[in-house]
Parts: structure tokens; sequence; C-alpha cells
């Protein structure tokens, strides 16, 4: 109970990661393209989802499931491309760089925002602990 | 055993500490869930009720800490958390919990001097 504060920045912060990795992975794979006739690679989309006691407690937030991208691929006319189908057609991943961006920055943001919680709840406690003396 | 630390003050301070370390926990909440869709943002409320216990010299028993939602306007994810209004909560109750350490010390110091403890 005394250090709960803590334990919800924490977890705010550790969404927030979980986020940047799946964003991480994603730009990393924007321009991976499989061979004809594989699924392409879809972004990762991370699912937020607040926790709360059945007594109404806050709990912080946690990742609730990691999706997958339901976006339909772009393909582009390669026909020199190995990877290329039949028609010379190539599926490019389904990653929105710009959405990966946009992201990027609401994840590292709300990162910071949960560690300034830390900073701030930690002087609470410590004004606690000076109490009688 | 004659009870020294149950006076109306201590009381007071007592539950005043508890409100605002509860308030800080909903504000932790708050922030944790800055982008979770959906997420409405909950306030903690106690002054009041507690000002009007002690005006009316009421048992503090009585006095509840309340979570209330904050009705802040809602953006495109359903979310309606304010940082910056959240960020000066948390501000508020640090220096609010640290005023009511400093009153509590002075509170103690007192019964200290009276018995002969100064």
């Amino acid at each position: 109970m005394l250090f709960n504060a803590l334990d919800i920045a924490m977890s705010g912060a550790q969404v927030s990661r979980t986020w940047m990795d799946a964003i991480s992975d994603n730009v990393a794979n924007a321009n991976t393209i499989r061979p004809a006739g594989e699924e392409p690679f879809r972004a990762r989309l991370v699912v937020a989802r607040a926790v709360r006691d059945a007594d109404g407690t806050a709990r912080g937030v946690t990742v609730d499931s990691i999706v997958q991208s339901q976006a339909l691929p772009i393909t582009t006319f390669e026909p020199g491309n190995p990877l290329a189908d039949a028609n010379g057609y190539v599926t490019r991943p389904v990653v929105d760089l710009g959405q990966q961006m946009t992201d990027l920055i609401l994840a590292s943001r709300s990162y910071e925002a949960n560690l300034s919680v830390v900073d701030r709840v930690r002087d609470t406690y410590l004004a606690a602990l000076r109490i009688g003396t | 055993m004659i009870p020294i630390l149950d006076d109306t003050t201590t009381r007071a301070i007592e539950l005043a500490l508890a409100g605002v370390s509860h308030r800080q926990r909903a504000t932790a909440h708050n922030v944790a869930n800055v982008n979770t869709p959906g997420f409405h943002s909950g306030r903690v409320r106690f002054e009041d009720e507690l000002a009007e216990a002690l005006r009316a010299g009421r048992s503090l028993d009585d006095v509840e800490i309340r979570r209330v939602a904050a009705n802040t306007p809602v953006n495109t994810r359903g979310n309606d958390v304010a940082l910056e209004e959240e960020s000066r909560i948390l501000i508020e109750s640090g220096i609010q919990y640290e005023a009511l350490v400093h009153a509590l010390n002075h509170k103690l110091s007192v019964i200290r001097s009276a018995i002969g403890r100064a």
C-alpha cells in the first residue's frame, strides 16, 4: 500500500517501454519484403488496459494484448525483384512509418511523464519519513 | 491509558495525510493511463467534507475520501487525461503533504513539551 503510487508509475513506464520496443521492431522491418505467397510483415500494436482491483483500488496500467495491424498491404510492380510473384508484384510490409513515428513520440513522452511521477511521489515518501522527527 | 494522540487536530491531520496520498495514487494511475484508449481520469475529494465536519464539530469517523470523475474533455482515443493538470495536482499534493507533516510534527512537539521533554 505504502509504495503503491511508485508501482503505478512504474506500470505506466513499463507499458510505454513495451510500446517503444514494438515500434522499434516495426520500424526496423519497414522495408522487410517476404517472398511471394507468404504473409507480409505486419506492424505490432500494443493494446493498453487500465487495471483496477475489485474494490476500486487503482493499480495502473498493463499490456492487454499485442495485435497485428490488419491494414491492407501495398503491392508494387517490380518484375526484376526475386521476391516478386508471377505477375511481377512485390507485397510491401504493413508498416505506416508516419504513424510509427508519432506513436514513438507519444510513447517516449508518456515514459517521461511516469518517471516524473516517480520523482514527485518520492518526495512525499521522504516527507512521511520525517513524521515525529 | 489516556489516548494522547486521539484529539481532533491529530485525527484531522491523519485523515488529510491519507487523503493526499490517495490523491497521489489516483494521479499516478491517471498518468500511467495517459495513452489507454477509453480511459477516464479520476479525482480524489475529501477537503470539503473534512472542513464541514470540523466546522460543525461532527465526528471525523464519517468523513469519506471519495473518488470522482474528472470530466475533462475527451480526446480522439476516448481518453480524458489532462497531463498538465495531473502534473499540477502532483506538485500541489506534494507540498500539501509536507505541510501536513510539518503540522503533525508541531503538534507532537507541543505534546513533548507538555510531558517535559521539550
